[in-house]
Parts: C-alpha cells; structure tokens; sequence
C-alpha cells in the first residue's frame, strides 16, 4: 500500500526549485522512514496504478544530475529487480509495465557516459614478463626452467580487455533481458560501498529469494557427498513461506550464467563488509541453483568462495 | 645512523617489532580518546619500521650470498636459507591489517603495496606470497571501481627504506582488476614454486600449507578471472595447478569447470572422469559430464552411463528429476543412430519412460515437460505433446524450444494461423534467432506467399552479418592494437553471444539431416579437410575455427534461399546462391544436394543424378539426397535402383511422408501394387501429423 510518507515524497519533489535540490538531494538519504515504507512498498508487490508514479519519480533521481539523488534510487535496484523478476515469473506481464521501463530506463542511461558517447571499459591484462611496480621477472624465475615457465614468457605484452559498447535497447524481450539485469547488477556493484548497510541486507536476500523461489528442496544435494562437509549455513526458509495460496510452490524465476556471476560479485563485497551470515547463505543458495542448472561457470565462483572460507588460512569475513 | 651490517640491520628491526608488540600488550591505563589514538599510532610506527628495516636487512643478506656464490665459497648455505623468523614475519604482516582493522582502508593498502614494492629476495618468497594475496584479497572484498586509487609511484624518504623496484616501462596498474590480477599473477608463480611436491608422511604438513596456500591464491583467480569471462586463462592456471594437486577434488573440479568454460570438452570430459573417481557420490559431476557428451561430443553411449550413475543417488534426491532428464535424453539421441527399426522403438519408449519418471518426481519442472512433450511429438502423438508443452510454458512462459516446439506442433495439426501468430510472438522476444526464423520461413513458403518467405531471409542475412562483426570486429581491432601478434580478451556479452552463435549451428547443420548422426558428424568433420586442402588459397575463411563458425551459418542460409527460389521457379537466383555457397564450402555435401536439385529442377536428370551421389558419397546418411536420388532415378526409369535408395531413406527417416510417397511410385511402376498401396496409406497417415519443419530440428538440450 502506498504510504502517506511516500504521497509526501512524491509531492515534495515535484514542488522543489533548482536552488532546493541540491540540498534537498543531500539529505535524501537520511530519510529513514521513508526508506523503510519503500522497502515494504515495493515488497508487497502493489498494484500497477500505485508502482507507475514511484517508479517513475525513482527514474528521475537515477538520471539527475545530484549523485545523491541517484544513489538513493541505486539503493533500491535489487528490490526492483527481484519485484520485476517475480511478477513476471508469475505471468503477470503487464502489472510490471512500470517497474520494466524504470530498468530499461536506467539500462540505456548506463550504456552512455554523461556526454552522451557509447560507454566503453577496459583494462590490462597484465604480463608475468613484463616488469611491473611489484616484481621483475628475472627475479622470481630462479626455478629450473620448464614448459610452463617459458610459455609465461611467450608473451611480452599486457592483453587489452574491454567491455562495451553496449547496445541500447527499445524494449525488454527473452533475449536481451539478463543481459540488462546483469549490466544493471554490474552498476550496483560499482558503488555498493556507498550504499547503506540496509541496502546490502536487502540485497542478499534478494539473491536467495531470486534463486529459490518455487524450490522445496534444493539445498540437500551436496550435504551426502561433501566428504569435508561443514554444517550447511544455507537456511532455505524463504522457498518455504513463498508459497502460494493453495500451498503450491510459485513458479521458478529463470535465470542466467552472467546474471548469477554478477550477483555474486556483489555478494562478495557484502559478505566481507558487514553480511558475512546473509552473504554467505546467499552464496550457498547460489551454489545449489547453480549445480541444479549445471552453469560450469557459476560454479567455479560459487566452489571458490565457499572453499575459501571453509579454508582458515585466508582472510575471514571478520577481517573487514 | 649508519646501519649497514646485516646483522645490525636484524637485531634492530627485531627490537622494533618487539617494542610493538609490548606497547600491544600493555593495556591502556585511562580511557582517554587522545592517549588510545596516540598508541596506536606508536604500535604502527614501530611495526613498519620493523618491516622496513626487515626488508632492507633481507636485501642486504641477499647482496652476501651472491658474493659468496661468486666467489665459489659457497659455505653455509642452511644457515643463510633460515627465514627471518616470527617475530619480524608478524609484526610485517601486521601493519597493514592494523590500519584496515581500524577502518582506514586507504592507509592499510598503502602500506600494504610499500611492503610489495620492496625488491624481493630469496629468502622472503613466502612473505611476498602472503602479502600478495592479503592485498589482492582487500582489493576484491573493499574495493570497487568507485572507490579505487591507483598505486602513486613516487617514493617517500624515510631513512633507512628498502629499495624498490623503479625504472622506465614498469607496468603500473590503473585500476583495481589490473592491481589485483598483477598481484595474483605473482602470487600464482611463488605458490607454485614452493608447492612440496614429496608425497611422503613426513613432508605431510609442509605440503598442507603450501597447498592451502596455493589453493587460496586459485580461489581469488577464479573470482576475478570468471567475472570477466577469462576462461582461456583460467584453465591455463589451474592447468599448472595440477603438479601439487594430487587427489584435490576441488582443484579438479575447478579445472573441470574452466576447461568447459574454455570450451574444451574433450578434456573437460577427461578431467570429470577423475573427478567422478575422487567423489564417487556426488551427483553434479556426473550430470555435468552426461551433459557434455550429449550437447558437444555426440558421445551417448558414455553420456547414457554418466546419468545412470547420477541416478545411483536415489530417487528422492534433489537432482534425481534431472538425471532422468538426462538419461532420457541419452536414449533419444541415441534412438537416431539405430539402423533398426526395433531397437530405435525400444530406444524410444525408454526415452519417454524416463522422461515420465522425471516429471513424476518434479512436477513443476518445465524441462522434463518439455522433453517430454519433444518425445511425444517424435513419437506424433500430437495432441499429447501440445498438452505438455503448453504447461512447459506454464512454469516457464519464454522458453524459446518449448515455444519453438509448439509452433511445429501447431503446423502439424495444420492450424497454420495459430502457429503463424504463436512464432511471431516468440520472434518478438528472441528477434534474433536464426532457428525460428527458418522455420518461420517455411511456415510463410507454405501459409501466405513466398515472398514474405524472402523478407525473412533477407532479415536473417542481417542478422548474420552482425554475428560476423562480433567476431571480425574483434581481429580487427585487436590487430590495429598489436600488429605482431592477435591478443583478444572478450568481455561476457560477447561471451555469451559466441555461446549463443554455437549452439545455433548445430542447430541449423541439423536441420537438412534432421539429427547428429554418427555419419554426419564424420561428413562434416571429412568436409572440413577437404575444403581446407580445396581452397588453400581462401585461408582467411578455414583457419580460424571461430570463422568457420560464421561462415558455415551463413552457408545455411543461402542453401536454404536456393530451395526457397527453386519453389518460386527463380532459376537464375538459385544458381546464385548456390554459387555462393559453393564460394563458401565448395565440396560440402549439402552444396552437391542442392547443385542437384537445380539440376532437377531444369530436368537434367543425368547431373542431379551426379551429384546426389556425390552428396551421399560423402555423407551416407543424408536423407534428403537419398531421396531425390530415388526421384531421379525414378525419372531416369531405374526404378530398382530407385526403390533401392529410397527404402534406405525410409529406414534412415521413417517419418518422412515425402519418402513414402515417392517409395509408393516406384513400387508401382514396378508393378507391386499392394506394397505401394502399403506406401501411400502410411504416406497418407504421416502426413496428416507432419509438421512443416522436423520436430528434431529441436536441440535437446539440459536448458
């Protein structure tokens, strides 16, 4: 339900003077109260004619200008995601009309830089051969000389990787639409140590509900075969209370390699800042999605950050 | 003060970290904000200067040895070796995460890339390798795009510093992947070096740590490696991983995964095998490896083993519904290759059985429904199939097979309408889909006139050209950047897109024989030889794998408009496109059928007859070829012969009615009427379930 605090916010903005936003935008983020009826607002998943004007005046703060303004509607791009992803799941295509134009909104607006030129990231793959601010290569090669030493040779220059341009898009269809959630999820990531702790709390939850809605049962695959086997930490209590009406389990939410991988990317800064118990659920509920789509990929990430922190000699989620 | 001599250098740095650590110990007498800030500054300064003057003292000891190497008098080497002991190897350590423990992140790197940018020496590998890793890891954990500085290379005066790496070229990284990567590289070279290698008990701990070590190095390169989809890479290292990871499940498995990211089944396939032995009751392995040989290897009879071992686990686990996904599709795949009849049927119902089984155990599965509604189809039990493929789409409403599938099924009940609006939907969500707009095509040569047929192909000519940029676009420009050499590193949407362009072209090659037969797989890989030694001359087209990938999608079409123009009665724009496909892949057997079927269509039976014989020579098990052979010789009054190939094309596709229908001719000019009546009515039935494009054209896939 709409709240009163939103009906204020929605007003307020529009009321506001270009010598008020700047101001208005500092302290935005400070609104706890409105932030929490957001929260539940958008977990309640309201009806189309409520969705359209929040989600509308939340595109607004994402292209304007004001950091602030934008990081405030970053904040809830994991609750938008998860709202758009389930209301589809559940064929309701046309309710999330308003939530759809806000991420493809955000999307295009992320495919370009301010200046309006096609947005492109690189960088360099760096080379064991080359001399670098941290080692010589002649130094660390005091071992005998092998096959696999020379090939780390065979090549004397970094590689260039980049990424981009991406394409902009007129519509969200079955074929481009992870591709905008991951770009989407890649853009929370680049900020997330901004964002408030709340938003990280959310936002694991988020990646556990995304992957076990519509399971009962997922998480007991690799309990009997781990033989090093720890407790599982994965509490799998949202694909319980997420069913629906008549006790049948909701549609599963589909989802993909590149989307997962940029979840967990995120999971991983949260899981060492502050979310280690979610965090590390979260990459758990991954995991069993993961082996139950057989995403090769998903896996190697997933099977590296359970190993390493089942492994005590690396750093631990409390090492901040 | 002057403190040259190692020892000295030693001994003060010792006292230094000693007296950190005794202002640590030494809780605070009041409560005083400012005294508590004030020692903890004391405690930090000491620790660096520790580690300063540890550093130089290692460097200084390092100086010694390589004069007593060079003067041969190469005494005590054991006692030269000993670390640095760990009291200086802490309290090194220690500065760093002090600051990050106390929440300046910034100060804590700074530190931490001081430490790194001392020049190393022998004897402090194993530092270097914890510190290389502690940095990477703050770096992937804390830091973001938004929040990085980039390392400054100006160094501060303090007396008596270590030196540091400098001089011209030195790669400096500018953002925290490269940071990272460079420190992870490094540490992926000490920690391989230093792995203990001796199995025995007694170096039993020695090598746990090292292992532990190296394994925690592995962990991190997997995280960055992968989320910029650097497969390629990844393999390599966790290829020379494999020397100290002896009996490591999780190694193996890893390297598994990168190999299958890297796109290198066969030995992803080999890798998985050991790892099966290493876990005999994980059941993701097995699937994984089932999964490989049905989708990239043809290998069914190995992938029909993988799921039954999957299956091992019970049927009440969570998996136990996908192995009987898998298995089935094991059994299906292999029901095409059968030569005979029984066995393809008992093939088959064991397919759908396990199909069954899986939806059974999870019902709300749209994979299991929808192979299940594939099989039906392949069995032409329409109704049914429509049925389940319609709640495929239920739980999963833009599955591009199971609407793919509907849209066929639809033709083969000849409600032509729905099928046309029901594919012009799912081309509304995937646009680009090459597949779908064959079969649209073919929809619209059939429905509404040809010439809508022909708009389609141009927009999927188009299409094609885009694929073609994604990867030229790449050499070009990767050619522009390093003209000696081509170093490309592909972001994942590209990724993805090359993943996707793959899977279309099995998709598409199937389509003409309509199933991956052992025999066209051969043909194709026989087709590829003789092209490259044909057209030495075209080597821009058949050297790079990935080009020939392109290029053979685009063969596709073109073959596909020639027929198209046969229908229209458009010779001079058939022999165009077939000219064009000859350019392409000029001894290819689908380019002598089609060259055959222009001969056919000008009645010039003495040439087609050539060249589906050529067509067949290389690829025994082309129906299509076979049957047209039969027409024509049909034509050419051999209708012995002709009964000959067509009752092979019948064996080969006992669904085609085309193939009855012509059997049915033959057998009546050569006088056996009953048998030819037999032809017709089977004909007659299969037509009236026949769809306008195979149902096989529909991978079975584990997605």
């Amino acid at each position: 339900m709409i709240t009163r605090v939103i009906k204020d916010w929605l007003a307020e903005y529009k009321s506001l003077s270009k010598e008020e936003l700047h101001s208005y935008a500092a302290s935005i983020r400070q609104y706890g109260d409105l932030i929490t009826s957001l929260f539940s607002f958008f977990d309640e998943s309201p009806p189309e004619e409520e969705l359209d004007p929040v989600c509308h005046q939340l595109y607004e703060f994402y292209r304007s200008k004001e950091h602030e303004l934008r990081r405030f509607a970053l904040e809830f791009l994991p609750t938008l995601i998860w709202l758009y992803m389930s209301l589809l799941s559940r064929g309701n295509k046309n309710g999330c009309g308003g939530v759809e134009a806000l991420l493809l909104g955000a999307y295009n607006l992320e495919t370009v830089d301010v200046d309006g030129k096609p947005r492109i990231r690189s960088f360099r793959i760096p080379s064991f051969s080359q001399h670098s601010i941290y080692h010589e290569p002649s130094h660390i090669s005091s071992a005998p000389l092998t096959e696999t030493l020379l090939s780390r040779y065979s090549q004397t220059e970094p590689i260039c990787w980049k990424s981009g341009p991406y394409p902009q898009y007129e519509s969200i269809n079955g074929s481009n639409r992870y591709d905008i959630l991951a770009l989407l999820m890649q853009c929370y990531n680049s900020d997330i140590p901004n964002l408030s702790t709340r938003s990280h709390r959310i936002f694991c939850r988020i990646c556990s509900r995304i992957v076990t809605t519509g399971f009962s049962n997922l998480k007991k695959e690799d309990e009997d075969d781990d033989e090093d086997d720890l407790p599982v930490m994965s509490r799998f209590s949202n694909a319980m209370d997420k069913s629906g009406h008549s006790g049948e389990l909701l549609p599963r939410i589909p989802v993909s390699p590149f989307f997962l991988i940029e979840m967990l990317s995120g999971l991983y800064f949260a899981l060492f800042n502050g979310q280690a118990g979610l965090g590390g659920g979260a990459v758990d509920d991954i995991h069993y999605r993961a082996s139950y789509e057989l995403y090769a990929d998903v896996l190697l990430v997933t099977n590296a950050i359970r190993n390493s922190l089942r492994d005590k000699s690396g750093g631990q989620p409390e090492d901040g | 003060n002057q403190m040259t001599t190692p020892r000295l250098l030693h001994i003060y740095a010792e006292a230094y970290a000693i007296k950190g650590y005794c202002i640590e110990k030494i809780s605070p007498s009041n409560t005083s904000k400012y005294k508590a800030e004030k020692r903890e500054e004391q405690i930090i300064s000491c620790f660096e200067r520790a580690g300063d003057l540890a550093l130089l003292y290692l460097q200084e000891k390092e100086k010694t040895f390589s004069t007593l190497y060079a003067s041969q008098s190469v005494g005590p080497i054991e006692e030269l070796q000993e670390n640095i002991g760990p009291i200086l190897e802490t309290a090194i350590q220690q500065s760093p995460i002090y600051y990050i423990k106390h929440g300046d992140l910034e100060k804590g790197i700074g530190r931490f890339r001081e430490l790194l940018r001392a020049v190393e020496s022998r004897f402090s590998q194993g530092l270097r390798l914890t510190l290389a890793r502690q940095l990477a890891e703050v770096l992937l954990r804390g830091v973001c795009e938004k929040t990085y500085k980039p390392p400054s290379i100006k160094g501060d005066l303090v007396n008596p510093s270590p030196r540091k790496y400098t001089g011209d070229g030195l790669f400096v990284p500018d953002n925290e992947t490269e940071e990272a990567l460079l420190l992870l590289l490094i540490a992926e070279v000490i920690a391989t070096r230093e792995a203990v290698l001796n199995r025995s008990a007694e170096h039993k701990q020695a090598q746990n740590i090292t292992f532990q070590n190296a394994t925690a190095v592995y962990d991190l390169l997997a995280i960055a490696l992968v989320k910029r989809a650097q497969f390629d890479r990844l393999s390599e290292s966790f290829e020379r991983a494999m020397k100290f990871s002896f009996k490591e499940f999780h190694i193996w498995y890893q390297f598994a995964n990168s190999l299958i990211c890297a796109r290198k089944y066969n030995r992803a396939l080999l890798i998985l095998k050991e790892c099966c032995l290493l876990r005999p009751k994980n059941v993701i392995v097995p699937l994984t490896a089932a999964k490989l040989c049905f989708e990239y290897l043809q290998k069914y009879e190995d992938g029909i083993l993988y799921a039954e071992k999957a299956l091992e686990a019970g049927d009440d686990h969570p998996m136990a519904s996908r192995a009987y996904v898998a298995l089935g599709i094991g059994y299906s795949l292999k029901a095409v290759e059968m030569k005979l009849k029984a066995d393809r049927q008992t093939l088959h119902t064991k397919a759908l059985n396990a199909f069954l089984k899986a939806h059974a155990l999870d019902p709300n599965d749209y994979l299991s429904l929808f192979h299940l509604a594939l099989q039906l189809a392949i069995l032409r039990q329409i109704e049914d199939a429509i049925k389940y493929t319609r709640l495929a789409l239920k739980y999963y409403s833009e599955h591009i097979h199971s609407l793919h599938l509907l849209v066929l099924l639809l033709s083969a009940q000849k409600n032509y309408e729905e099928a046309m609006q029901l594919i012009k939907a799912a081309l509304e969500e995937y646009p680009d889909n090459l597949s779908l707009l064959l079969t649209k095509a073919k929809l619209e040569e059939i429905v509404c006139c040809p010439e809508e047929a022909l708009n389609t192909c141009k927009k999927m000519l188009k299409i094609w050209k885009d694929f073609q940029e994604i990867d030229s676009d790449e050499k070009s420009l990767s050619l522009i950047l390093h003209p000696m050499k081509v170093s490309e590193a592909t972001d994942r949407s590209t990724f993805d897109k090359k993943s996707q362009a793959n899977l279309l072209l099995t998709e598409l090659t199937d389509r003409e024989t309509g199933s991956m037969r052992a025999e066209s797989i051969a043909a194709s890989r026989m087709e590829k030889n003789l092209s490259e030694v044909a057209s030495s001359g075209n080597g821009l087209i058949q050297s790079q794998p990935e080009a020939q990938r392109t290029w053979r999608l685009l063969n596709q079409i073109w073959l596909y408009l020639a027929e198209l123009y046969l229908s229209l009665d458009k010779m001079e724009e058939a022999d165009a496109c077939v000219s064009e496909t000859a350019n392409l892949f000029p001894l290819s057997y689908q380019v002598a059928y089609i060259r055959g079927r222009v001969y056919e269509h000008k009645q010039k039976y003495q040439e087609a007859k050539a060249c589906y014989e050529n067509a067949i020579s290389i690829n025994p098990s082309h129906t299509s070829s076979l049957q047209h052979l039969g027409m024509v010789l049909h034509e050419l009054d051999n209708d012995k012969l002709a009964e000959k190939m067509l009752r092979d094309a019948v064996n080969m596709e006992p669904t085609s009615h085309q193939c009855w229908f012509y059997l049915g001719l033959v057998l009546e000019s050569l006088g056996h009427s009953e048998g030819a009546a037999n032809c017709h009515a089977t004909a007659l039935e299969l037509e009236l379930t026949s769809p306008v494009v195979a149902f096989t054209v529909i991978p079975r896939l584990m997605q």
